[in-house]
């Protein structure tokens, strides 16, 4: 019996670019999947009725997970369409939303600098230069709208004092924009001009949770290879209750 | 460490491993493995006959294929 952790079953080895199913010629790899699917036909309607009766039983974790892939993996390398476009196209979204999260993060990730390790704590020493952090968002990335570029600063802030940073980057963002507002469009300076995080969240009419969501929803789609303008709109109406 | 799963004995005597539920056009689907071979799995549905339930096999080719194809869906998202 093969180990069904020794498949490769990643995209790239299953699916041509264009999203068709690859052909094998590597029966090691894929062994007959054709025969495979029809055992699982056979298995499926040729049987007789049985009662009902669970019981349970423990099982190493992760045996759902891996029983799951197999049978993914069975239908897909069989060469039934069950998605496979669609599977191809989700995996480019996640790889997208990588990029995307990317971009936006790098007024973080531009701005912070490392001090070393704290065997102690077992964590690192960082600072963050809140000013640049500021500026950046309000000035870079300018291919996303303003609350993208925020959340991508929201999401790649360590979780130590999050938001106690992200009030100060707020507080910056403020006075940059009180200093030039016609430097500024009317969403930045909506979005932006608040003393802390939770009066931003506030004044969107949004928990943190409904935010992350709302705001995860619009990095995927612009992760989409033909980004939708009228999709992430919506959706930024929605964190906007409406008004954009 | 460990994880609970629901097991089900079928008619050829084996037990297998409950891996997923759907319910397709109120229809409810079991997707079972072989606990002691992952890559033997198979499918079937629950029917009530006398006040009790009963796993019943699919109908044909096509129900099978369209549960593989919602058991796709629902795990790719």
């Amino acid at each position: 019996m093969e180990d069904i952790n020794n498949i490769d079953y990643t995209i790239d080895s299953m699916f041509n670019s264009d999203g068709t199913i690859k052909k094998r010629t590597d029966t090691k790899v894929i062994p007959n999947e054709n025969n495979r699917v029809n055992k699982v036909i056979d298995k499926s309607t040729k049987c007789r009725p049985v009662k009902n009766t669970k019981k349970s039983r423990q099982k190493p974790r992760g045996t759902s997970d891996l029983a799951k892939k197999a049978i993914i993996f069975i239908a897909l390398g069989a060469g039934l369409t069950i998605g496979a476009h669609e599977f191809k196209t989700q995996t480019d979204i996640y790889k997208g939303t990588l990029d995307v999260k990317g971009d936006i993060g790098t007024s973080v990730t531009s701005n912070t600098e490392y001090y070393g390790y704290n065997q102690n704590e077992e964590k690192p020493y960082w600072d963050y230069d809140t000013e640049n952090i500021a500026k950046d968002i309000l000035n870079e990335n300018k291919e996303y709208d303003i609350d993208t570029r925020i959340y991508g600063c929201y999401t790649h802030l360590n979780e130590y004092q999050k938001e106690e940073f992200m009030d100060g980057i707020f507080k910056k963002m403020s006075k940059l924009i009180s200093e030039a507002p016609e430097n500024y469009n009317e969403d930045e300076i909506k979005s932006c001009l608040h003393s802390s995080f939770s009066e931003y969240l506030d004044s969107k009419g949004v928990t943190l949770e409904d935010y992350s969501k709302i705001m995860e929803k619009v990095i995927r789609a612009y992760a989409k290879e033909e980004i939708n303008e009228e999709e992430i709109s919506n959706l930024l109406g929605e964190l906007n209750g409406g008004s954009r | 460490m460990n994880e609970e799963v629901n097991i089900i004995t079928l008619d050829d005597g084996k037990d297998y491993m409950v891996t997923d539920e759907l319910v397709i056009n109120n229809v409810k689907y079991l997707l079972l493995t072989n606990e002691d071979d992952v890559a033997d799995f198979c499918i079937r549905k629950i029917n009530n006959i006398n006040n009790s339930e009963y796993l019943v096999g699919l109908n044909n080719k096509d129900e099978v294929l369209n549960v593989l194809k919602e058991f796709a869906k629902k795990n790719h998202d």
